[in-house]
């Protein structure tokens, strides 16, 4: 039951010369769980359930969800940090499942990895410098002393003086722990790099630093990201499109703009509401917003139909919501969306609103924040 | 004890400084705080991390351990000053005046011990006569008060078997059990999913007006205050740097670190105009601090002026149209009248 | 539950047969010829041969483990030509005095590893911490039968505080009617308290001696933990709850900083019951040590094998008891997470 990695949802675009960094056909991984019985084997449980995507070359794509939606496992399958369960994962055009380990190694050169946890990812008893180098050392990328020569420019491009290229990672800030996980990543130059939630454990203050250093990156080096995060704000932010995920399947795949001002799932609807957003009558805005029932679904017990249906505003209780698992379908170019329904929490519930509006921006504070973007579509 | 302090608050804050005394090494992670809190209100204690919003909590609570200790100040609640009471006599208030809910579930409770017996021992420390069946039947209660589900059977359960989202519902049925006149959040839904956060923040709101409890909420998150306090301090390096209505800090942030506080958060809106608008540096070591404004270093407003390393700014009171405002500013006053015109 | 339970006694066999597989290849591979040691060395060839022939020396190695094992079993240990006895007889006319001796000393190793970790961790007093931790470290480096003679020149010889080394009561003293064989549970029983004192007092030393290495060990570990428990916001949660100090300590700090010391625990009850050769020597205790030194220095091939697979059935029998605890008191290892809700 091998999928094809035929045309992904999500390539926006269909004529062969701007093809895709990265496509993912089909994605299912599953993992064995701990606590089974020991004769009968391990009970098997799927994290990520048939996912799709593309990444265009240059673009940020941001993954969202919450805890337990696969976001993180299918960053790692992106990179076959972990092998897939079935489906495929094309790195410019090469299958990655098919490559052997050396190959790997050589391509992985292009391809980068950062992780939330800036502490726990980097050797305490290196130096920065070090840390930095490693990749290098690796890769086989000049001699020592280019490596070195390198190794500092790269930690100097991310906001660290040379100085404080000896020092160990305990002797650092998180903001600034981060920023060498960013350098170690960023010093071979690749093309794509995945982020796993690389500012959802800094404060807002540097997590607006590290933001700004990722773009100031992206723009120089003209690198495709990958970016996961929890934070509906940021993505919004950062992101040029976003798929939402939800216990393991890709609910919507959008434009950033399509994604946040015209919601198509009730999900992404219901995700997007309860958001809340530093701008003046919080209070009186959280009041109007319909509560939302239930617990995130379990990745154990998988329904037959759609995941989301027990929580839906929409299709909640409907037999071809119960029954009939829905497919990614196309509503409009660029925008993907599986749901039986698409677009009925939307009008059901009049607007989405939409997280992070500055009052800074807003002439009337009191205003409900969809106001605050310059209306038009929809 | 029902009675109120004499100025109509249900907990008054006065001058309250904590320390931590490591060697040589003095940080002060509280200084000289003070704040009213009425009957009905919900104070939002913002920011980052490191700035004593934690160490406050667990002050005005008694509970912080050496090599810390509250330093000086008052903390009057029902017109006596809590922090003199010995730690024995605090037990009496802890629970049943003040109640506290701490930001992880997944720690918040024992892990080798039911729900149920856990929800007990805070009925159990404040009514020592309660009957084993009388108590079991008011921690269902509590559970299902809560909203969760077949509350009866799940008392027996262990916490591990409860999701993220119902252990903190069980944290809060803790801490509401007795009706506590002040309830300090630390952070409560800072771990959970947005989702699950609007459900505690809805619960929160319910129990809180059922049972007519005042709240401290502490957080990083200018999105909650917003949408759940009715007021909101400021705090940067142990202290208040600005206090005033919810409204009034979104609309028209009078301190400068509130202005950049705010500024950071991501805005869509704002991309066509470059990076965001982030605070330079770091905050200061607590153990050193500067003489002057603490925030000079990385202040927009101060940061080249001699007057703001010199001279520790005053708390400016200044009357707006929603309310008075508490500003720790030299430039208060003119960045408040800038503000309204 | 019924399911671990199988699983972890499955185990244990399979332990205990490596264990014996491994006793019976270290005594094969040592030099030295058992019939030579019976008959002597003036032994003719053909009697060695016969001799050989009767211990089942010229069969296959697999052979001479089956009827081993088999033997084991069916309780039959073997023959000791040097004290002409059974060696099964032997070991239980010596167990009952290093079960004594073990309990002894497990019992006053972890109490007083329990009561000094305590002491250093719960008032958190730099300088009692740093005296425990100094004391343990002193602990760590002494073997235990130079602590052993090292205690007897300081109370027995110097000061005549206690008892030397004479075994379980004074020489020529009668031993309490036997009903559980150990002496001052015995004296007890029958009333006969100057022996039980007598016995308590020669058990004193021997513990101390046998208990110290362990006890080094376990106050470090238990404190790490305890510390870290006492971080762990369920703790401060207790105490919100209004409990005091020391009840929030015991009811959640306690429980959960033993659970991971419960193994080492077993670890030291085992290796203390499988006697301690060296120990038992220095204090002339009549257990299966004693009994052990003289096997080996008289090359008594069966007594030694016998011990070798003892004392692993020893630990694997404490182990076994120790994983069936964690079960009964761990609700997490007994009930697992995923529950539908």
């Amino acid at each position: 039951m091998s999928k094809q990695a035929g045309p992904a949802p999500g390539s926006a675009l269909t004529n062969g010369s701007d093809l895709p960094i990265l496509q993912a056909g089909g994605i299912e991984k599953s993992f064995k769980v701990r606590g089974g019985d020991r004769l009968r084997g391990n009970p098997e449980v799927k994290v990520l359930d048939d996912i799709s995507l593309s990444v265009k070359r240059g673009e940020s794509l941001g993954l969202v969800g919450e805890s337990g939606c696969g976001k993180s496992t299918l960053a790692r399958c992106l990179l076959r940090l972990l092998d897939l369960s079935d489906g495929s994962v094309k790195f410019d055009g090469t299958d990655l499942q098919s490559l052997g380990a050396k190959q790997l190694r050589a391509l992985r050169r292009r391809m980068q990895f950062v992780f939330q946890d800036p502490y726990a990812s980097l050797d305490p008893r290196m130096s920065a410098l070090q840390i930095v180098e490693e990749p290098l050392q690796i890769h086989e990328v000049g001699d020592a002393e280019e490596r070195r020569q390198k190794a500092l420019e790269m930690l100097v491009e991310v906001g660290l003086t040379k100085a404080q290229a000896k020092r160990r990672p305990h002797a650092f800030s998180g903001g600034q722990r981060q920023r060498i996980g960013i350098a170690r990543a960023f010093v071979l130059h690749p093309e794509l790099v995945i982020l796993d939630e690389p500012v959802s454990a800094l404060d807002v203050s540097v997590q607006a630093q590290v933001l700004n250093l990722l773009r100031r990156l992206q723009k120089e080096l003209g690198l495709t990201y990958v970016f996961i995060t929890h934070d509906l704000a940021v993505a919004e932010y950062f992101c040029d499109r976003v798929a939402v995920l939800y216990v393991g399947q890709v609910m919507e795949i959008a434009d950033r703009r399509a994604l946040f001002h015209q919601p198509l799932h009730p999900y992404s609807v219901s995700l997007l509401s309860v958001v809340p957003v530093p701008a003046a009558g919080g209070r009186k805005r959280r009041a109007s917003r319909p509560p939302l029932i239930g617990e995130v679904g379990s990745v154990v017990e998988r329904p037959a139909g759609c995941p989301f249906e027990p929580r839906c505003p929409v299709g909640r209780g409907k037999d071809i919501c119960k029954g009939q698992r829905p497919a990614l379908t196309k509503p409009a170019e660029g925008h993907w969306v599986a749901c039986h329904f698409p677009g009925e929490a939307t009008a059901a519930r009049g607007v989405a609103e939409t997280p992070a509006s500055n009052p800074k921006t807003s002439p009337q504070i009191d205003q409900s924040p969809r106001q605050l973007h310059e209306g038009g579509e929809q | 004890m029902d009675a109120l302090n004499d100025n109509g608050s249900v907990l008054s804050v006065r001058n309250l400084s904590t320390v931590f005394e490591t060697g040589n090494a003095a940080t002060c992670a509280v200084r000289d705080v003070s704040f009213d809190l009425r009957p009905d209100e919900r104070l939002g204690i913002v920011g980052e991390s490191g700035s004593g919003k934690s160490a406050m909590a667990l002050s005005i609570l008694g509970l912080i351990e050496p090599p810390g200790r509250v330093s000086g100040g008052e903390i009057l609640l029902g017109g006596r000053d809590i922090s003199k009471l010995s730690d024995r006599q605090m037990g009496a208030v802890r629970g049943k005046e003040i109640a506290l809910v701490l930001q992880d579930p997944s720690t918040a409770l024992d892990p080798v011990k039911t729900i149920g017996r856990q929800i007990i021992e805070v009925l159990a420390a404040h009514e020592p006569d309660l009957k084993r069946k009388a108590a079991r039947k008011r921690a269902v209660e509590l559970l299902e008060d809560v909203d969760i589900s077949h509350a009866e059977r799940r008392l027996d359960d262990y916490p591990h078997q409860y999701s993220g989202g119902m252990r903190q519902r069980v944290a809060i049925a803790m801490a509401i059990a007795l009706n506590p006149k002040v309830l300090i959040a630390d952070e409560p839904t800072t771990a959970l999913d947005v989702t699950t956060q609007a459900q505690i923040l809805s619960l929160m709101d319910r129990l809180v007006e059922d049972h007519n409890t005042a709240v401290i909420f502490i957080t990083h998150n200018l999105g909650v205050v917003s949408e759940f306090c009715d007021s909101v301090a400021v705090m940067y390096t142990g202290r208040f740097v600005e206090t005033s209505g919810v409204e009034h800090i979104f609309s028209a942030p009078t301190h400068p670190y509130s202005e950049a506080l705010l500024n950071c958060v991501p805005n869509p809106e704002k991309l066509a105009q470059g990076p965001l608008p982030a605070i330079t540096g770091f905050p200061p070591d607590l153990s050193q601090l500067p003489s002057g404004c603490s925030f000079a270093p990385r202040c927009p407003v101060g940061k080249d002026l001699a007057q703001c390393y010199e001279k520790a700014p005053v708390t400016h009171r200044i009357s707006c149209p929603d309310g008075e405002v508490g500003v720790e500013c030299h430039f208060a006053e003119a960045r408040a009248r800038g503000a309204s015109t | 539950m019924a399911r671990v339970i199988v699983y972890r006694i499955l185990g244990s066999i399979a332990a205990v047969f490596g264990a014996s597989l491994l006793a019976f290849l270290i005594m094969r591979a040592l030099p030295g010829d058992p019939a030579r040691v019976i008959l002597g060395p003036l032994a003719s060839p053909k009697a060695l041969v016969e001799v050989r022939h009767e211990l089942g020396l010229d069969k296959s190695l697999f052979v001479q483990y089956w009827d081993y094992i088999t033997s084991f079993l069916s309780g039959n240990w073997g023959y000791s030509y040097t004290l002409n006895a059974p060696v099964k007889s032997l070991f239980v006319e010596r167990f009952p005095a290093t079960i004594e001796l073990a309990l002894f000393s497990f019992i006053f190793t972890m109490a007083t590893a329990i009561a000094l970790a305590l002491l250093s961790t719960y008032r958190r007093r730099p300088v009692t911490d740093g005296v425990v931790r100094g004391a343990s470290y002193l602990g760590f480096g002494t073997p235990p039968f130079f602590l052993g003679v090292l205690l007897l020149i300081i109370f027995f010889k110097s000061l005549h505080w206690l008892p030397g080394p004479e075994g379980r009561l004074g020489i020529g003293a009668e031993a309490p009617p036997s009903a559980t064989g150990l002496y001052p549970i015995d004296a007890l029983l029958a009333g006969d308290l100057s022996t039980f004192w007598e016995s308590i007092r020669h058990l004193i030393l021997p513990s101390i001696a046998l208990g110290v290495a362990s006890f080094s060990f376990i106050v470090r570990l238990l404190r790490a933990n305890l510390l870290e428990v006492s971080r762990e916001p369920f703790l401060i949660v207790a105490r919100g709850k209004g409990l005091a100090r020391w009840t929030a300590f015991r009811r959640h700090a306690l429980p959960n900083a033993f659970l991971p010391t419960l193994t080492t625990a077993g670890l030291v009850l085992g290796e203390f019951l499988a006697g301690s050769v060296l120990v038992e020597r220095v204090f002339d205790w009549p257990g299966i040590g004693s009994l052990v030194y003289e096997a080996i220095v008289k090359q008594d091939f069966a007594i030694v094998q016998a011990f070798v697979l003892f004392s692993a059935l020893m630990f694997v029998a404490v182990n076994l008891i120790v994983d069936l605890l964690y079960a009964a008191i761990d609700p997490r290892v007994r009930i697992p997470a995923v529950t539908a809700t």
